[in-house]
């Protein structure tokens, strides 16, 4: 009796360590690569979009299929800070106070999406930008991957926010983008 | 079999399999990272050398001049490569380790482009002080004869030298009456080095170990400029002229036309951009002043020139030399700038629609290019004929007209900016492939790539003031890397481009009744104030309803570029921040198309 019980206990235990955990390290590692493609795609979106001086909907389109690749769905934040410059000058030989500051105002997503949503018109599907901009972009998993099912049945963890795959890249743009 | 044999089994083929692929995996992860971070090292040297660029043309005076520009690309290259070796983990002091990797530098300018890249040369022969060596120099001596090519051995501990001096006073020397008679002619000539140390004056390849040594250094190219030659009939006359491009609406042509050989250079217009000229009331034509006459009459004080400006809508924009004040659209003093770039390019344009309006593009000569296609990359085995004639565009079959009178050449559509942008490309692309398939020579191991560019990236390139980056070779885990990267400029001395223009409206605030009645309108001079004004974009609905405008580049600021360096201070000295409106709303949206007249309006050259 006990003999057997043992056994179950040491199938249930060998089935754990031989399939649960493999399982597991591979999604794991599956995340992993997610995360590094969803990282590449993210980087190249905000270089290329830096360097042109505009976001056009190809761009933001060859983004979002290589993040969809990874098999996963994913949150797109993008924001851009659109730098009011302060084109005063600063004065050799009035006085030494510094003119010129800057203000940088946030443009997000939604806004960005509109413009590039739109369609009609020579800038259609496109966002411009000018040098001295900052471009930032973020991209989070919103599905529940392998890993994060499996280790859910280990342990929970409660809260939003709750996400495996995160890709984050930003730039100063370095041109300024013209039709 | 039992359970356990079973397990135990399982273990030993998938453990293996599982450490294998990971391995695998891992090395697929690592070579991503590794790509990643060379091309954000890639593309911060790009920029730097973009911002070295920037700088050193704003604040030199001769920054247009050839010399001068050449030793500030000079020292933008250098830049990019202390930059590129310092990001990815070596000294600074390392350029000649990264120069290998680098197949070439492209900066396209704005009327043509240098293109730094590695070329083959012998490597002549020197002494300890760096002097060139002939076969009549001291250190010498004839050693025989390979193939009907002298060969030459040179001794430097046998030269003596003058004390205090570097010239060589004996030593070996070999006697022009030992020489066999057909190599007589060689002395006296420059000695060159071969493979296995011997000299010799004659460049020479014969697969022997006294071959040519050839060493790669890497140097910076002549400028090409954006130039195309033609061949054919307009308006009933031979036409046979080279047309130099920029990346603006500037050209110029040299050639014949008939039987004359003109040198005209310009700004070409739209033929009905402009409504009339007057001066002194009465309307010209273009050829009825020569281009000094006209701005001789512009800037006196004593004529009267007017330009009106065709908006497009119907309505028109009346720009005088003088400061009238009865007139809707008057400017003050500095719209002379305006009328003379008007008046110059109204009289080159109609010059420019009279002789060549029915040149075709097809009319170009495309044979320069193929020759030296022939000539230099046929015989080299690396496909590269095949790539390079798939890069060139070809114009046969292209009969549109260059010079269209029907349409608006400063347009990005019309018939003359896509024929100067595929030529600019055909160019560019060519003498990339030529710099590449050089520098594929040097390095066999490896297959040399010349990437190509998207549209966008044509655009990017086309637009601007640019450089262009290319890397490649580098180990990158599981492969080599190969990428290129794109850096603009829009703040330097060559061009401006219409969004760095800022514009600060003078306001019109009072009208004063003067002593003998006539009415003086008063607008706040802002030039001596430091008042606080809104500065607006081109475009921005609020410059609409201004008259008149202060405007000033961008780079005069970032740059902090003196206005005035006569009298070494600014004109413009004062706050004003970019309307929220027109840098965020607008996104610099143009929504009525005849808003794009507008822009010309003051468009100050």
């Amino acid at each position: 009796m006990s003999d057997s019980l043992i056994t179950i206990v040491a199938i249930f235990l060998a089935a754990i360590l031989m399939f649960v955990f493999p399982l597991m390290s591979i999604a794991e590692r599956s995340d992993d690569i997610a995360e590094l493609t969803a990282q590449t795609a993210v980087s190249e979106f905000v270089d290329t979009t830096r360097s042109a001086g505009k976001i056009t909907i190809n761009d933001y389109s060859t983004m979002v299929s290589a993040l969809e690749a990874t098999g996963n769905t994913f949150d797109i934040e993008i924001e851009v800070k659109v730098l009011d410059e302060n084109v005063g000058k600063k004065s050799a030989w009035t006085n030494g106070t510094v003119i010129g500051e800057n203000i940088y105002y946030s443009v997000y997503t939604s806004q960005i999406m509109n413009y590039l949503a739109d369609t009609s018109g020579s800038d259609a599907g496109t966002y411009l930008m000018k040098e001295g901009d900052i471009i930032s972009v973020s991209a989070k998993n919103s599905n529940q991957t392998l890993a994060q099912t499996i280790r859910g049945i280990f342990y929970s963890i409660a809260g939003n926010g709750n996400y495996q795959i995160a890709a984050q890249a930003s730039g100063l743009v370095s041109a300024t983008g013209s039709n | 079999m039992k359970l356990q044999h079973l397990t135990v089994i399982f273990a030993i083929i998938f453990l293996p399999i599982i450490l294998i692929t990971s391995y695998f995996i891992q090395r697929q992860v690592d070579t991503i990272s590794l790509q990643l971070s060379y091309d954000s090292s890639l593309l911060d040297a790009t920029y730097d050398a973009m911002t070295a660029f920037e700088i050193n043309t704003a604040n030199e005076d001769l920054s247009t001049v050839s010399d001068s520009l050449r030793s500030i690309i000079d020292a933008s290259t250098n830049i990019f490569l202390t930059t590129l070796s310092t990001n990815l983990g070596y000294s600074n002091a390392s350029k000649s380790f990264i120069e290998p990797y680098i197949p070439a530098i492209l900066y396209t300018l704005y009327d043509g482009y240098y293109i730094y890249s590695p070329s083959s040369s012998p490597v002549v022969c020197t002494d300890m002080y760096g002097q060139t060596v002939s076969t009549d120099s001291y250190g010498v001596s004839y050693s025989g004869e390979v193939n009907g090519v002298g060969i030459y051995s040179f001794n430097q501990d046998s030269i003596e030298y003058l004390e205090g001096s570097t010239e060589a006073i004996s030593g070996d020397q070999v006697d022009f009456n030992n020489l066999p008679e057909e190599l007589q002619p060689e002395y006296g000539q420059l000695l060159y080095e071969n493979k296995d140390g011997t000299y010799s004056t004659e460049l020479h390849s014969n697969g022997s170990d006294s071959d040519t040594l050839y060493k790669q250094s890497y140097f910076l190219k002549s400028y090409v400029a954006y130039t195309a030659e033609y061949d054919g009939n307009s308006n009933g006359r031979t036409v046979n002229v080279t047309i130099n491009y920029t990346l603006d609406n500037f050209i110029s042509i040299t050639g014949n036309i008939g039987d004359v050989y003109y040198t005209k250079s310009g700004y070409l217009i739209s033929n009905d951009l402009i409504e009339y000229i007057s001066v002194n009331g009465t309307n010209i034509n273009w050829n009825t002043y020569s281009e000094e006459e006209i701005v001789n009459l512009i800037n006196s004080d004593d004529n009267t020139v007017i330009v009106s400006i065709d908006n497009g809508d119907g309505t028109f924009t009346n720009i005088s030399n003088q400061d009238s004040t009865d007139m809707s659209s008057a400017v003050r003093d500095d719209a002379r700038d305006a009328i003379e770039y008007y008046a110059k390019a109204y009289m080159f344009s109609g010059w420019v629609y009279e002789n060549l309006s029915e040149l075709r593009e097809s009319d170009i000569i495309n044979s320069g290019i193929s020759l030296i296609i022939d000539d230099t990359i046929e015989n080299i085995d690396y496909g590269a004929t095949e790539l390079v004639s798939s890069l060139i565009y070809d114009f046969e079959g292209d009969n549109d007209f260059i010079f269209s009178q029907t349409q608006d050449p400063e347009d990005q559509e019309s018939d003359f900016s896509v024929h100067k942008r595929n030529v600019i490309k055909n160019s560019i692309n060519y003498n990339l492939a030529v710099a590449m398939v050089t520098y594929s020579q040097m390095s066999i191991l490896r297959e040399y790539d010349v990437p190509v560019f998207s549209d966008t990236e044509w655009d990017t390139i086309l637009n601007n003031v640019s450089i262009v980056t290319f890397m490649q070779g580098f180990n990158c885990g599981l492969k080599y890397y190969n990428n290129y990267a794109i850096a603009t400029s829009v703040n330097n001395e060559i061009t401006v481009t219409l969004n760095e223009i800022y514009y600060v409206p003078i306001k019109h605030e009072a009208d004063a009744i003067q002593e003998d009645g006539t009415t003086l309108q008063v607008y706040t001079d802002i030039t001596d104030s430091y008042y606080l004004e809104t500065a607006h974009r081109i475009d921005c609905n609020e410059l609409e309803d201004e008259q008149y405008y202060l405007s000033f580049k961008s780079k005069e600021i970032k740059y902090d570029n003196m206005y005035d360096s006569e009298l070494s201070r600014y004109t413009y000295d004062h706050k004003a921040l970019l309307d929220y409106d027109c840098i965020v709303n607008s996104n610099y949206n143009i929504t009525d198309a005849s808003r794009k007249y507008y822009k010309r309006k003051w468009n100050f050259r």
